[in-house]
């Protein structure tokens, strides 16, 4: 069992040697952002002071494609929140494994969940391990990996005359396809993800603005919730 | 002034999803239908935003993004399956149109 308030900065330093491959990988990630960023003319202070605050992947990509004049903040924040919203569970599952630590090591730490550093962490938790600080240390690196790849992509679109030519318009959706089949869970995504594109497409004709993604999402989740068997 | 606040909006909100896990479980536990909801919600968050844009795209985006998804599913890559997906339609769209 885990002993009071450990929390080593050896275990950080593991988490962050164990997440080198996600982090390089996290770079490229971060550098198509800084270029789709900076293609929607965010300036390299916003696009890079956003990778450092949310410092959440597929928001930032939903993001970027509502960054218009005047920009719509209700509509950008609310999504983001939507999108994000399953860091709430993340937190809630591994917050019994962390209930020993201090507040600040506790939501200190919290900032740094995300898909890839609460599976490390979950991992390590149900192994019944004891080492809590490999969230913070992996969480630190693919942070240093996503701000310094927006910083690069915000020069290399510079550097790009076209976009469209070279098919960046397309990275987004393709990014997105790449994550769906990272987050399948088989036959029952069916009908959530179905319901979703429905009302999003119903709406997207009908509504202004880019609300159809609240409605799609929160449509297809209830939908998937309703039919149950989870 | 209207970005600043975006961008504050945006990260004190998400920080207040990353505590909160933290914070409510000792509070509250979460119906069996709210937890439901929450796994299906980001799949058909990403399904709602990607839905009309293919559509938009026509021929081209739809057959790259069919490469995109086998080579994601192939290789497990993320990176492998967004490069494959954006050479996809810069030659489809050169075919197609």
């Amino acid at each position: 069992m885990a002993s009071t308030h450990s929390f080593h900065s050896i275990d950080a330093l593991t988490g962050a040697r164990l997440a080198i491959p996600l982090a390089v990988s996290v770079f490229v990630y971060g550098s198509v952002f800084g270029m789709l960023a900076s293609g929607k003319g965010m300036t390299l202070v916003h696009a890079t002071g956003m990778s450092a605050t949310l410092f959440a992947g597929a928001a930032q990509f939903v993001v970027v494609e509502l960054w218009t004049d005047p920009l719509p903040v209700l509509l950008l924040t609310v999504t983001t929140l939507i999108v994000n919203v399953r860091f709430l569970l993340y937190g809630a599952t591994i917050a019994p494994w962390f209930s020993d630590l201090t507040s600040l090591q506790r939501y200190g730490s919290a900032f740094f969940l995300v898909d890839e550093t609460f599976a490390l962490a979950a991992g390590e938790m149900q192994r019944d391990g004891d080492r809590r600080a490999l969230l913070l240390g992996s969480g630190l690196l693919l942070w240093m990996g996503w701000v310094g790849g927006t910083f690069a992509g915000h020069f290399a679109r510079q550097l790009v005359e076209d976009p469209a030519a070279w098919g960046l318009d397309f990275v987004y959706i393709a990014v997105f396809i790449a994550l769906l089949v990272g987050l399948r869970k088989g036959p029952r995504d069916v009908v959530p993800w179905g319901v979703a594109a429905v009302v999003a497409l119903v709406t997207e004709r009908v509504l202004p603005g880019a609300w159809y993604v609240v409605l799609g999402g929160v449509a297809g989740s209830v939908a998937g919730a309703l039919r149950g068997g989870d | 002034m209207r970005t600043l606040l975006a961008l504050l909006g945006m990260a004190l909100g998400t920080y207040a999803l990353r505590a909160g896990g933290f914070w409510l479980i000792a509070r509250f536990a979460p119906s069996p239908f709210v937890e439901r909801a929450l796994g299906h919600t980001p799949g058909a968050v990403i399904v709602a935003l990607v839905a009309p844009a293919l559509l938009a795209g026509g021929w081209p985006d739809l057959a790259a993004a069919a490469i995109t998804a086998t080579v994601a599913l192939r290789t497990r890559s993320l990176l492998a399956a967004i490069g494959a997906g954006t050479l996809a339609v810069c030659l489809f769209r050169f075919l197609l149109t």
